[in-house]
């Protein structure tokens, strides 16, 4: 098994594509050069042919010779067939390597990673460069590589061939190729600015129509379809006119790289022509010259496009290296580093969030071992964060959490998750067997212990209702569960984990009354005999607690138990009071304008959360 | 593929002009191209009868650069045409899906539809504009070329001529066999592909399961293998694909050797003449070029497909059929009459009747799957019933102007939609053109003032997409602030927003408090204590029936299904941790 944060992850380059994979690409350009020889050789023939027609000798040793010519035809044909055929299938080999190792490289990175880094808003741009922006560059190496390895190989090979039958015309040839190649290469690299302009406004009206599709249902809701209608007509519009304005700087440059390929004709027919009528150059030189004129210059023009595909995948390799080079937690090594001891405790926790606020200052808190630690607070008072320090979903900026006496980070990864299990409201289920979510933790557990954890947590009746009991699957081609359901399975999952520390965030989701007190038992078996750390959202289920520790605005404030802080807490006291009113609040009642309960929470509400 | 540019043609006939006029100068810049390899043939045709002169050469020289101008101002012109008609394409494809989606029910924008059109209208529709500008001159140019050249051909000898062609009906052979051989691989490599996708996305939102879980070392296992199996798969298709295509050309690249065979014997019989000969090898040598470039055409295409099929999909939607007299309710009772509703094959509503007075609370409750959200999204008429009726003051909903039905009710639920622009603006889309003192006034009866106002910006603050750096209370207080704008006198109410965000609930229950008030409310009900004092309580069964109608005291009395709930919900409310149940033993269930 592999070992968690002990590899440095090299950055994705160019370079490094080409050394990973120097033998298929040689291979790759093998072929290539083989394939463009036998090209040119067949040519060579069809030019051997005309001058053998002009000059009447064609059939001078009867059939021999035209048959003589369609044999090296062929032979040349079908090995250019052959070469172009092996280089492209060596290059898709060395893509689709390529795309195995870094995907690969990709999620083995994400599991060395803080878990607070996989927020809701990084997971679909994650995704985005997992599936796409790897997906792509399938294209580039398996197609532009080739192309670019066939063209370079065609232009030298042919550039050779017109320098050696004749360099004055060889030389005029090359001039205009490389002129066309001017032309268009200096306008590829001018229009950045613009074209950046466009990308942006791209990436808007994407916003925009993304934003209107979800937005829908709202907007139908308060009928004006018009108004947003307006705001993603106007991101079209300014989409499309910046592309046009891009699009209308390519009309010549695409047009002479069209023509491009075959200007040098231009200068072949009149000069060579000329050098012919002077003697100095025979039919045969200028009818090779001549055929090779029409297509020599393509290669040329292919090699500056590639320049291009790899301005738009360079984009992608960005991303993907901002991905490798994430954020990534020190872990000991496996069976390295301190043994974690009993009790859970924090000694003067600050933590900030990437680009955020500060989320926590001078947190000071014990678990010991056995006892319920309760943590409550207005919204955005610093609760949940402190939850995920404890479980190591980020580290500190300052202070530590503490094992019995070791530090978190000196606890090796398997060690510190089989002391820890947490149960947070979002818990996620996988596509797969009953059994198998359950087992998450041990896979080797056999169904008899899979089944006690179910009965525990109140699970194993509606399991053994579904058509295929605990190998029922789950998820999109399988049964959908209730959240109740889906919360008792993760309880399920927890209990067979047998962690002695349980952290856990209330749940605040609804559920039906049946499901909820069926949740709650769960909770109770789980945390019995275990050192329990418990975000409370509602108050009144930790009043039995060992201790509570009143969070605000980052800070612990006050801690204690129930009674203890509700004498001399009066922030304490005062959100008891809003919570006791406002479970007894009827619907279609207000609570009156002089809610004083209410209006303190307000006065305690941040702006952002 | 040539229904797909039918369909385009169909869809925007403001690019048809252009597209026209831009095919006909990409037939003449083939034309002009191949006139150029008239010329050369001339030239070598003077060659061959030893009548190269210097007159002559200056001609062809002249004529050759004449050509290739004539080619590139072509070309140019083709871009010019051809480049912002197709930009303007996209425009106007991603216009009419702009204007035809608000007229789609709103059943339409379930969670699978909205992803697969989200993933669509960003690449692949962008892709479309391609067929046009790629695709098009492709097919023009490899049809052209080829009746140009081989027209030539037959003009010299029509032997060699059908010697040539006969080559073609072999190599399209292979490539439709190739064509059809990637069709049916690409389709077994994209199910795979949607394997790995998945995949990956459940690695990435189960990182935080698998790490608890110590499952990151399995997972990475199983998916380092699919990625072996998708590789292997890759290089397969990359073996067969490009064999049948290098397959295929090489046929056609064996025309001159054909040519030279015949031709020789044609020669020796003394049917053509030499420098006739010599031309037809160097035609064969290229005539077909250009089918190569079917190639390219054929892979662009493949990649608008999806987006066009998906973009088909729902310009095909049927609107939501709009009454032809539409009729306006007089009061703002809801009354279900026999309502029945099924999700595809699974029934949901079984006969449902009661009804809702306006002014009152009218409460839903029952075990999750009995339908009660099914109801309150058939009484905004997010789905047409199946047989039976809804109706508001007698109207039924669907002899209302859909306008009007949107003004007539406003819908509460968990989720809450928020747009990436500023608090005023989230607000006032409840009401066209509502005032900075009405906004204000919203958000102070919703409880959602303070909070604004301790923003960085205050109203005009841009909160983020989805209102995501808002607390969820918070942004359920900017809902109801939208809605108390709105002022419809129909409220559809989820209860469970009230505690989503139990620290805030104090505030969310004042903002509902103002919503309700005076307005016709129904309510889907989880803790049962909010609705006791409720005028009216349904109680839906299991099975998506009503089992009774009353207040909470006469279910209490008459109904053995609510009152297992209320007992269930008596034991969940005295839950404390550490202690078990509230006065009683720890009972299980």
């Amino acid at each position: 098994m592999r070992t968690k944060g002990d590899q440095a992850a090299p950055q994705l380059s160019l370079g490094w594509i080409f050394r990973q994979n120097r033998g298929a690409l040689a291979m790759a350009l093998l072929w290539a050069v083989g394939a463009e020889a036998a090209g040119l050789l067949a040519l060579a023939a069809v030019c051997l042919a005309v001058v053998w027609a002009i000059d009447g000798s064609l059939l001078a040793q009867g059939m021999s010779r035209p048959l003589w010519l369609a044999a090296w035809l062929l032979a040349a044909i079908l090995a250019k067939g052959l070469g172009a055929y092996l280089s492209t299938a060596s290059a898709h080999k060395v893509a689709f390597e390529f795309l195995r190792q870094t995907r690969s490289r990709l999620v083995e990175r994400l599991a060395d990673m803080p878990l607070g880094f996989f927020n809701q808003r990084n997971t679909g741009q994650i995704k985005k460069i997992l599936w796409e922006d790897v997906e792509r560059l399938e294209a580039f190496i398996a197609h532009n590589i080739p192309d670019v390895l066939a063209s370079a190989v065609n232009l030298i090979l042919a550039a050779g061939l017109l320098l050696a039958l004749d360099w004055r015309v060889g030389l005029a040839a090359v001039g205009v190729a490389l002129g066309c190649g001017a032309v268009y290469g200096l306008a590829t690299g001018r229009h950045r600015n613009l074209y950046e302009q466009w990308c942006e406004a791209n990436e808007n009206l994407n916003a925009a129509m993304i934003e209107y599709i979800q937005g829908m249902p709202a907007i139908k809701a308060f009928n004006r379809p018009s108004r947003f209608f307006a705001a993603l007509g106007k991101a079209i519009d300014d989409c499309a006119r910046l592309e046009k304005e891009l699009v209308a700087k390519w009309y010549w440059p695409m047009a002479v790289f069209t023509v491009g390929s075959r200007a040098g004709l231009a200068a072949i027919l009149p000069l060579g022509g000329w050098l012919h009528l002077q003697g100095e150059l025979t039919t045969g030189a200028l009818v090779m010259l001549l055929l090779l004129g029409f297509h020599f210059g393509s290669g040329f023009l292919s090699l500056l496009s590639f320049g291009a595909s790899l301005e738009q995948n360079s984009a992608g390799i960005t991303r993907i290296n901002s991905l490798l080079a994430g954020p990534v937690m020190p872990w000991p090594a496996e069976g390295e580093g301190s043994e974690p001891g009993t009790g859970l405790s924090g000694r003067d926790l600050a933590f900030s969030y990437p680009q955020g606020p500060e989320a926590l200052r001078g947190v000071d808190f014990s678990a010991p071992p056995g006892r319920v630690l309760a943590l409550v607070g207005p919204s955005g008072s610093g609760k949940t964060t402190l939850a995920r320090l404890m479980a190591r979903f980020w580290d500190p900026d300052q202070g530590r959490v503490l094992f019995g006496e070791a530090d978190a980070r000196q606890i090796c990864w398997p060690r510190l998750m089989k002391q820890v299990a947490f149960v947070f409201q979002d818990a996620h289920l996988f596509s797969g067997t009953i059994g198998e979510n359950i087992a998450l933790g041990r896979p080797e557990a056999s169904r008899e212990a899979i089944e006690a954890c179910a009965r525990q947590a109140q699970c194993h009746e509606f399991i053994a209702g579904l058509p295929q009991g605990y190998d029922t699957r789950i998820g999109d081609r399988g049964v959908q569960l209730s959240g109740g359901e889906r919360q008792r399975l993760c309880i399920a999952r927890a209990l067979l984990k047998d962690a002695p520390v349980v952290i856990f965030d209330e749940a605040t989701s609804f559920l039906d009354p049946l499901c909820e007190a069926q949740v709650q038992d769960a909770i109770s078996r789980l945390c019995q005999g275990k050192t329990v750390v418990v975000i409370a959202h509602r108050m009144e289920t930790v009043v039995a607690v060992d201790e509570i520790i009143l969070m605000d605005q980052g800070l612990a404030v006050a801690r204690g138990g129930h009674e203890e802080l509700l004498a001399h807490s009066r922030l304490y006291a005062e959100l008891w009071a809003a919570q006791q009113g406002a479970a007894v609040w009827k619907i279609g009642q207000g609570v009156g304008p002089a809610d004083r309960g209410g209006r303190i929470l307000q006065k305690r509400e941040r702006g952002y959360v | 593929m040539f229904s797909a540019l039918y369909y385009l043609w169909r869809l925007a006939p403001q690019c048809r002009r252009p597209f026209m006029l831009a095919s006909l100068f990409k037939l003449l810049e083939a034309l002009a191209a191949t006139a150029a390899l008239g010329v050369l043939l001339l030239a070598m045709d003077d060659l061959a009868r030893a009548g190269f002169t210097g007159g002559a050469l200056a001609a062809y020289s002249g004529l050759l650069a004449a050509c290739l101008l004539a080619q590139l101002l072509l070309f140019y012109l083709f871009c010019r045409l051809s480049y912002p008609a197709g930009v303007d394409l996209a425009q106007v494809l991603r216009l009419k899906l702009g204007e035809h989606l608000p007229k789609l029910s709103l059943g339409f924008f379930n969670s699978t539809s909205v992803g697969r059109l989200n993933s669509v209208v960003s690449d692949e529709l962008m892709m479309t504009e391609h067929l046009p500008t790629l695709v098009l001159p492709q097919l023009i140019t490899a049809a052209a070329v080829p009746i140009f050249t081989l027209g030539l051909l037959c003009w010299l000898d029509w032997r060699l001529f059908l010697c040539a062609l006969a080559l073609l009906p072999l190599s399209l052979l292979i490539f439709r066999r190739g064509q059809s051989s990637l069709t049916a691989q690409l389709d077994r490599r994209s199910a795979l592909a949607r394997q790995l996708n998945q995949e990956m996305v459940e690695y990435i939102q189960g990182m935080e399961a698998l790490q608890a879980y110590n499952g990151t070392g399995s997972f990475l296992d199983k998916l380092g293998k699919l990625f072996i199996v998708m590789r292997d798969r890759n290089i397969k298709l990359a073996r067969s694909g490009p064999a049948y295509l290098n397959g295929g050309n090489t046929v056609l690249a064996l025309a001159p050797a054909a040519i030279l065979i015949l031709g020789c014997q044609l020669l020796s019989e003394g049917l053509i003449p030499a420098p006739a000969l010599v031309s037809c090898l160097v035609i064969g040598l290229y005539a077909y070029e250009p089918l190569k470039g079917l190639g390219l055409a054929v892979e662009i295409y493949k990649l608008c497909e999806p987006g066009l099929t998906e973009l088909k999909k729902v310009l095909d939607t049927p609107r939501l059929p709009t009454p032809p007299r539409p009729r306006s309710p007089r009061s703002y009772d809801i009354i279900l009459q026999d309502v029945c509703f099924a999700y595809e094959s699974r029934r949901v509503l079984n006969h449902v009747s009661f009804t809702a007075r306006a002014g009152e609370i009218t409460a839903l409750v029952g075990p999750s799957g009995a339908g009660k959200s099914t109801l309150v999204n058939l009484m905004a008429r997010m789905w047409d019933v199946q047989a039976g009726a809804v109706l508001i003051g007698g109207v039924d909903l669907r002899h209302m102007e859909p306008a009007e039905l949107n003004q007539a009710v406003s819908m509460v639920f968990q989720d809450v939609r928020l747009f990436n622009d500023t608090v005023f603006n989230n607000i006032a889309l409840g009401r066209e053109g509502a005032s900075p003192q009405e906004v204000r006034n919203a958000a102070q009866e919703a409880w959602a003032h303070e909070f604004i106002m301790a923003l960085p910006r205050r109203y005009e603050t841009v909160i983020g997409e989805g209102g995501g750096r808002l607390s969820r209370g918070q942004r359920q207080r900017i809902a109801i602030a939208r809605a108390l704008l709105k002022g419809s006198p129909i409220v559809l109410l989820d209860e469970a927003t009230a505690s989503l965000d139990p620290e805030s609930q104090r505030m969310i229950q004042q903002a509902l408090a103002s919503l309700l008030r005076g307005r016709t409310a129904v309510v889907i009900a989880h803790r049962l204590e909010t609705i006791t004092e409720a005028d009216s309580i349904v109680v839906m069964g299991q099975d998506g029936e009503v089992s009774a109608v009353g207040n909470h005291e006469s279910l209490l009395q008459g109904c053995t299904l609510y009152q297992e709930l209320w007992r269930a919900r008596l034991r969940a409310g005295g839950w404390r941790l550490g202690l078990g149940r509230a006065g009683g033993s720890d009972a299980q269930a």
